[in-house]
């Protein structure tokens, strides 16, 4: 069980030097188990310093954070952090941080290895997670500093799904991804969300990814945790949006200018899919 | 129109791969135009932005860019008239802090000091960076990160700007903001842009729209040509722009639609009439 809890939570980077930056200020949230929440927010709003709290790359300057039965605080020591650790899949914003064997294949392997499989097994785990982010066997060999951009984010997430983990944390994920691999990687995500009962936290600014698959959506606006709420509640308040420099999902965006046309929308289509469907029905409906 | 940028059969393997990751590639960019280049992961965007900026040569074709001939000997000609922003922003960081960073570009143009500090403060502030002036890169949000890779770039003025996935880590309002500030700077300086992009809708921004698929250039037009080949589009891994994608779920759905290219309020507007006209 790993439900998430920030308590009161303040960040500085740089405690006590002239540089010193106040990143977050009094963060209050709760992220249930099983949940997929989305984190939006403007550059420099404190999305990725949030989350790295929860993996233990940082700690609160002050307040506590709960994962499960664990509780991560400025005093938690690193044997504590890593347990906490254990149990989470991160997805760096830059997948070139996180990359480091001397092929695809090993550094794919790296992480359920580093958990107690045996090679082969992660061996195993590792072309099955190669495959699912769409690398062609041909790259296994590859250095991972040898490839494309893109190609690199697809051995990053690989590297990440091939240890299992109970909480997936995903910084940007699909940014470098072309549009095929934007749609398959967020239709994958949403899959281990279903299907394993993975709790997927996802930091995005793809308001139209935010809206489509997540249950629950905090908007950050420099270092303030401002809303949380259903997709629904956040993307139907336009003026909410734009005030923390978002802006609506293109999809909300074409159904209300379809709306001032005579078009009605129920339930409010958060796809387009689902938007063409509710036009068509209208259309057809006409015709006879 | 003046060439600026002319690239003729371009082939080249990265060391000890024999696959062609530029296959014969040829096109020309003339002086003041907007380019933008679309194609899936690993299909060679990047190799050949490198390969125009002379960061790695051919194996064999030619590149020339404002008249001077790619070699051993132009090179730095070459790269000094050319402002380049990496597909990730920490391979371009130098300065120990933003304002040095974004100085750099300017280092080697003989501009005296005050002139420097000058210009650096206005690219800053243009991408809306300047209280950051005094941090330290590695120390920067994503997004702030590509900011002020894009001011080194402004500051630096140059003739020919390339930008590969420049402003993928921004959030939605700024990148509506860093595109309009660039074409507004495109219209003031006068400068050819060359921009990779993985979002569709920016595209439909551009001049022209190139197509890049396993090595090879399969297709360069106007983006209304480009954007209207859903077949082509979907076929090589890529999005429909937002109207097109209406247009092409609701043709699924067995409703009849227009031929041609339609951006999105075309497509609302032609929706809202057939609607109304039903009545
Ligand atoms: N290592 C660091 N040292 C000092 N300040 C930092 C550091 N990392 C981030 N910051 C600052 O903390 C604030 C929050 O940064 P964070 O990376 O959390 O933003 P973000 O919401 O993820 O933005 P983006 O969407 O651009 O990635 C920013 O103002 C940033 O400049
Ligand atoms: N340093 C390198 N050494 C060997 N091969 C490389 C290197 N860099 C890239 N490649 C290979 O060259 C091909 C083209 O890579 P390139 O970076 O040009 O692609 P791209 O179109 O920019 O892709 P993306 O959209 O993922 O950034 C890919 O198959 C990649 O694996
Ligand atoms: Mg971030
Ligand atoms: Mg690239």
């Amino acid at each position: 069980m790993s439900t998430i809890e920030f308590n009161g939570v303040n960040f500085s980077y740089q405690v006590g030097t002239p540089f010193e930056v106040n990143a977050l200020h009094d963060i209050n949230v709760r992220i249930s188990d099983r949940s997929y929440t989305a984190i939006v927010g403007h550059t420099g709003s404190g999305k990725s310093t949030l989350i790295q709290l929860l993996d233990g790359l940082i700690r609160p300057t002050t307040g506590t954070i709960k994962v499960g039965n664990e509780t991560i605080s400025s005093t938690s020591s690193n044997s504590e952090l890593g347990k906490i650790r254990s149990k989470i899949g991160f997805v760096f914003q830059f997948p070139e941080n996180q990359l480091f064997e001397e092929t695809v294949l090993k550094d794919i392997s790296f992480g359920p290895q580093n958990f107690g499989k045996s090679e082969d097994e992660a061996i195993v785990l590792a072309k099955e997670a190669m495959q699912l982010v769409g690398l062609d066997d041909s790259l296994a060999q590859r250095s991972p500093f040898e490839l494309s951009g893109g190609q690199m984010r697809r051995v990053a997430i690989a590297g990440v799904l091939a240890m299992k983990p109970e909480i997936l944390i995903l910084d940007e994920p699909t940014a470098g991804l072309d549009p095929r691999g934007q749609r398959e990687t967020m239709q994958l995500f949403s899959q281990l969300h279903r299907k394993n009962n993975i709790n997927v936290i996802l930091v995005t600014h793809q308001m139209e990814d935010a809206a489509a698959f997540a249950n629950q959506v905090l908007v950050m606006n420099d270092g303030n945790l401002v809303k949380a709420g259903s997709p629904n509640e956040i993307f139907s308040n336009p003026e909410g949006l734009i005030g923390n420099h978002l802006t609506i999902p293109k999809t909300t965006k074409v159904a209300n200018e379809l709306t001032k046309g005579g078009f009605r929308f129920d339930p409010y289509p958060l796809t387009l899919e689902e938007l063409s469907r509710q036009v068509a029905k209208q259309l057809e409906s006409g015709s006879n | 129109m003046n060439n600026i940028i002319s690239v003729q059969n371009a082939i080249f393997s990265y060391p000890g791969n024999d696959i062609h990751v530029l296959n014969d590639i040829s096109f020309d960019v003339s002086q003041g135009e907007w380019v933008a280049i679309i194609g899936h992961n690993g299909s060679g965007k990047s190799t050949l932005a490198k390969a125009i900026d002379g960061l790695l040569s051919l194996d064999s074709g030619q590149v020339v860019v404002d008249g001077l001939e790619l070699n051993e000997n132009t090179v730095w000609d070459v790269r000094s008239k050319i402002g380049f922003v990496f597909q990730n922003p920490d391979n371009q960081f130098v300065g120990a802090t933003v304002a040095d960073d974004v100085a750099f570009g300017l280092e080697n143009r003989h501009v005296d000091h005050a002139t420097m500090v000058a210009k650096v403060d206005e690219a800053l502030k243009l991408v809306r960076m300047d209280k950051y002036a005094d941090r330290e890169p590695a120390g920067l949000s994503g997004g702030q990160k590509q900011r002020v890779a894009l001011a080194g770039v402004i500051a630096m003025q140059p003739k020919i700007v390339i930008l590969d996935e420049a402003t993928s880590m921004l959030d939605p309002q700024g990148r509506q903001e860093v595109i309009e500030l660039l074409h507004e700077l495109k219209q003031r300086y006068k400068f050819t842009v060359l921009t990779i992009t993985h979002d569709i809708d920016e595209t439909a921004l551009a001049d022209r729209l190139f197509v890049i698929d396993d090595g090879s250039l399969i297709s360069s037009g106007e983006p209304e040509k480009i954007l209207s080949d859903s077949k082509m589009l979907l076929e090589k891994g890529l999005d429909l722009p937002l109207g097109e994608h209406i247009k092409h779920d609701l043709k699924e759905l067995k409703i009849e639609v227009p031929e041609e290219y339609m951006n999105s309020s075309q497509v609302v507007n032609w929706l809202c009439q057939q609607l109304s006209s039903m009545e």
